[in-house]
């Protein structure tokens, strides 16, 4: 089991990005990290990925076959998208053939746009993070490493995507992945972290962690009408509810005020705020956040 | 390991950024040994320099052609960084032995010149000596040590042309001098041998330090 133990991480003499971090990758587990833009969590996981060496600490476990998809894919080649997983394929140590087969096999799969022949620096940025996908995937991986990987992605690619973490964890791989929207992770993970200012904290399946709660509604006739938010994509937010013309929110208390600003800049009213006093046990069937 | 080099070499193709060394290699060779007459050893200095300086340019091609971001995914596909550089460095070894042949074979197809066996190895050696030295000083002065263009061509000039220049400084300037003379090639190959011995020593060591400096920066 892939194990880091007091493992700490800073470039240089700068500050500690990564503090102290004990985590374990059980195999057969989707491992959601949560936290927010710049927390550690693409350092933490480019540790994970074997790229990094911490500055401190240990790991162990590590498995042989990883597949690691970062946040964008810098295309700046004229190698087309099969080609290029060809030779992925081939490093991995697969046939010339059998690399071909797969990689169109995959490129369909995730419903590549722009053709297998199209030079990579020619395809959009969700063309580019599907090659990107698809490379991790050339060959079975033990671990899978994604950083944000549903963004970009059109909803297709997100389904497929979904179906992919599911079927590596069923083969009794593991699948890392990160996301700053905790609706997303607790539909994809199985178990959870959070990453705050370079802490790694558990986040139990059972528990919630204290939340805040937010009512909009649209202020009436006479104002103008709200902008319409997709408050999935806000940062900190756990859970959406109510219709058109009223929302409820849940969302982390440290990303509240940030959220509350979008909200009145947008011309909502806010009706309501409410905090949870302390940690509440989830309602029975419910995962750890939907 | 054969893989990865392919990929590196089929990478570096399609970027065409290899170009640039290969014509400065080819023009400055055709120019100094058309019509060239003489001792074929003083002609291989020609060679041999120009091949020092092109292969420290093709290494710093072949080591930046790739993004960062997309390298981390290739050290984690090859199985570690260091693979990733090993690959790196034989695809540099490769392509400056193919140069070597052209800069062996230049001077006697297009000059006039009395040439041996002991000629050839002599001016073999000496161009294998400039190429991984070239090669060495190249990787020293890529984005995983000098992150910063200007500064990691500035250095590059600077090196790369102290190198040769600096008198007595091993491995590659004693070989120029000595090329540069009239003694008879048999009687310089255990020299040559010696001082190439040096410059892969050099090498490794630059692999060495880039290797440990790269993984500071991850």
């Amino acid at each position: 089991m892939l194990r880091l133990t007091d493992v700490s991480k800073r470039y240089g003499s700068g500050a500690w990005v990564l503090d102290r971090v004990d985590m374990e990758i059980p195999p057969g587990q989707s491992v959601g990290i949560l936290g927010s833009n710049g927390s550690g969590k693409s350092t933490l996981l480019r540790i994970l990925a074997g790229i990094s060496r911490p500055t401190r600490g240990r790991i162990s476990g590590m498995p042989r076959l990883i597949g690691y998809v970062p946040d964008r894919f810098p295309a700046a080649d004229a190698m087309n998208p099969i080609a290029y997983l060809v030779h992925i394929g081939r490093i991995r140590g697969l046939g010339g053939d059998e690399a071909r087969r797969r990689g169109l096999l995959l490129l369909e799969r995730l419903r590549l746009a722009g053709g297998i022949r199209t030079p990579i620096r020619a395809l959009s940025k969700g063309n580019a993070q599907k090659v990107a996908l698809a490379q991790a995937l050339m060959t079975p991986p033990e671990l899978l490493i994604l950083d944000e990987p549903w963004s970009g992605l059109d909803a297709g690619a997100h389904q497929v995507l979904g179906e992919i973490i599911a079927e590596t964890v069923r083969a009794g791989g593991s699948v890392v992945f990160t996301d700053h929207r905790e609706s997303v992770t607790g539909a994809h993970a199985t178990m959870a972290y959070r990453v705050d200012q370079g802490r790694v904290l558990r986040h139990q399946p059972g528990t919630r962690a204290p939340m805040a709660h937010v009512m909009l509604t649209d202020p009436g006739a006479e104002f103008r009408s709200p902008s319409r938010i997709d408050w999935h994509e806000v940062d900190g937010v756990a859970g959406v509810g109510g219709d058109g013309g009223q929302i409820q929110l849940r969302v982390h208390p440290a990303a509240c005020d940030d959220l509350l600003m979008i909200a009145l800049r947008g011309g909502w009213s806010v009706a309501e705020v409410r905090r949870d006093h302390a940690a509440t046990p989830a309602r029975d069937g419910e995962r750890w956040s939907r | 390991m054969v893989a990865l080099i392919r990929y590196q070499l089929a990478a570096v193709v399609h970027g065409q950024r290899y170009v640039a060394p290969l014509l400065f290699f080819g023009i400055v060779l055709t120019v100094f040994t058309v019509n060239d007459g003489g001792l074929l050893t003083n002609t291989y200095v020609v060679s041999a320099s120009t091949l020092l300086i092109s292969m420290c340019w093709l290494t710093v091609t072949i080591v930046n052609h790739e993004d960062p971001v997309r390298r981390s995914i290739q050290s984690v596909t090859a199985g570690g960084a260091g693979r990733v550089l090993a690959a790196e460095m034989l695809l540099a070894l490769l392509s400056g032995v193919v140069l070597l042949g052209f800069g062996l074979a230049f001077p006697i197809l297009l000059g006039q010149h009395r040439w041996g066996g002991a000629d050839l190895a002599a001016g073999a050696l000496a161009q294998l000596n400039c190429a991984v030295t070239g090669i060495a000083i190249g990787v020293v002065c890529s984005r995983l040590v000098v992150p910063r263009p200007g500064w990691s061509l500035l250095l590059a000039l600077v090196v790369v042309i102290a190198v040769p220049l600096i008198p007595g400084l091993p491995p590659v300037n004693p070989v120029l001098t000595m090329m540069s003379g009239t003694r008879p090639a048999a009687e310089m190959l255990p020299t040559l041998t010696v001082h190439l011995a040096v410059s892969i020593l050099v090498a490794a060591g630059c692999v060495a330090l880039t290797r440990h400096v790269a993984s500071r920066h991850d």
